[in-house]
């Protein structure tokens, strides 16, 4: 029995110099090392997919201050696109990636939400099922966003074909409200164009929920 | 007396340092420095067909907005040909050579599909330059897909340095570990190592906890699907490795003081009953 004391009270000993080295190496570290690593590992721990999605069910539109409260989620459809004279609903994504132009229509992601008053950028692609009949539409014609949070009405007002870099042509910040609908010139094309198809559509009415 | 036992204390303090440093260093060179680990992890987190996966699904964008059908991409890329591929870019990055992407292959695959395709449905191209820009996008979404999978030659460069400090590094671990150690057996005594065995036990251990609170690799996600699997594997294997060494150590450490305290306590009892003392 006293051996054993001796052995553990030997052991006991060893075991508080070595906490005691490794005390003084964590006070080292969260004294000066701990500033260096963190942001790296703030980094990588936001580059996850892990943020909890909000439903975009919940997002309401502040008619005072004439902006979202709430934004969609990236790649989730926020509205159908309505043009009645072409016979055409489609999905409305937020974002357009090629990805999510398999699918519908992208919104891209820094142009405004309707409402909110500025230049609001819809893409999709040339086929008929998407924007291939677009030169159909006439100017008086008219295209509805049905989204989350109201629907908005616009009047076409101008069509345009436009070089691909021509980035001037899809101003975001305008004097009023403007729906650009955005597509590859000229349609049923072999391979890649370098043109684009413009529709410019200004607001005509809008029904919300503020 | 006194003096020595401060000695001795600051020597397991600096051996604690050595074989801390000689084990970051064995670690680094056995996983992240060592191309066939990259090899492994790369087999184990399905990398070549997630990369060959992705590379489709993007080549596909391209055929919606191009009118070409689906049909021209058949055998553009196969996971036989990627994982060649990727395995020589292992090879160049671990040895510091320049990874260049071979493309013309591809590209030659691609033109003659174009034009078998267009044959077959006997469709006449107006304008050919649209389809070169198609090729050219394609061929760039490959490059593109390929650079993003294997993202680490971004840091080839700092990463051989280091790869190359490696065994000296390691080599000057063990030889002042050693040193040290003999020094301090002639000097202070010693007669074991449990101190710096435990000492470094607990320091792995601690940096094994520190990284699972702090740093949230279960959902990781940069450039692509491959590499963030790639980077999340490499992870979760060093901080495996790194909780074993401090099991390991912490084990040793205490075996290593359990067995000498149980003969040093042994050792004294013979000498009392020797010597004619009471033994209690």
């Amino acid at each position: 029995m006293h051996k054993a004391k001796n052995v553990l009270k030997g052991i006991a000993k060893n075991f508080a110099v070595s906490f005691f080295f490794v005390a003084f190496f964590a006070f080292l570290f969260f004294l000066f090392g701990e500033k260096q690593i963190k942001p790296y590992f703030s980094l990588a721990s936001n580059l996850s997919y892990s943020t909890i999605k909000k439903e975009n069910t919940d997002i309401s539109f502040d008619s005072v201050q004439k902006r979202l409260l709430d934004y969609p989620n990236y790649g989730t459809i926020w509205a159908t696109l309505k043009i009645p004279t072409l016979n055409l609903e489609l999905p409305v994504y937020h974002g357009d990636t090629l990805d999510l132009l398999r699918y519908g229509v992208g919104h891209l992601a820094g142009s405004y939400f309707p409402g909110e008053g500025g230049g609001i950028v819809l893409d999709a692609h040339n086929t008929d099922e998407y924007f291939g009949t677009l030169p159909n539409l006439p100017i008086g014609g008219t295209i509805i966003l049905d989204t989350i949070y109201g629907e908005f009405t616009y009047e076409v007002t101008e069509t345009k074909i436009i070089h691909q870099t021509d980035e001037a042509s899809l101003p975001v910040k305008t004097s009023e409200e403007t729906l650009m609908l955005y597509t590859c010139y000229p349609m049923h094309y072999m391979g890649l164009t370098s043109e684009r198809y413009v529709v410019y559509a200004k607001l005509i009415g809008a029904d919300y929920e503020s | 007396m006194k003096a020595k036992s401060i000695v001795f204390y600051i020597s397991e303090f600096l051996l604690t340092i050595f074989l801390f440093l000689l084990l970051a260093c064995i670690l680094l060179q056995a996983t992240l420095f060592n191309a066939s680990f990259m090899q492994s992890i790369i087999t184990r987190e399905n990398f070549v067909s997630d990369t060959t996966a992705q590379i489709e699904e993007e080549f596909s964008y391209y055929i919606l907005q191009s009118g070409l059908s689906e049909e021209v991409l058949n055998g553009l890329i196969t996971e036989s040909e990627m994982a060649a591929n990727i395995e020589e870019y292992v090879t160049k990055f671990y040895n510091g050579e320049e990874i260049v992407i071979a493309t013309d292959e591809l590209q030659t695959r691609l033109e003659d599909n174009i034009v078998t395709y267009l044959e077959q449905n006997n469709i006449v191209v107006a304008d050919e330059a649209s389809l070169d820009q198609f090729v050219k996008e394609i061929v760039n979404t490959y490059k593109q897909n390929v650079e993003d999978a294997f993202s680490f030659s971004l840091v080839q460069k700092p990463f051989i340095k280091i790869k190359n400090i490696l065994p000296f590094g390691l080599g000057i671990s063990v030889l002042l570990f050693l040193g040290l150690a003999i020094f301090s057996m002639f000097f202070c005594k010693r007669e074991n190592l449990s101190i710096p065995l435990l000492a470094t036990g607990l320091l792995y251990g601690c940096i094994w906890y520190y990284l699972a609170q702090n740093l949230d690799m279960k959902n990781f996600y940069v450039y692509t699907t491959a590499f963030s699997n790639l980077v999340k594997g490499m992870y979760e294997i060093i901080h495996n490795h790194i909780d074993i060494i401090a099991i390991i150590f912490l084990v040793s450490g205490f075996l290593s003081g359990g067995i000498y305290y149980f003969f040093k306590v042994m050792k004294e009892q013979k000498i009392k009953s020797v010597s004619g003392a009471k033994i209690p």
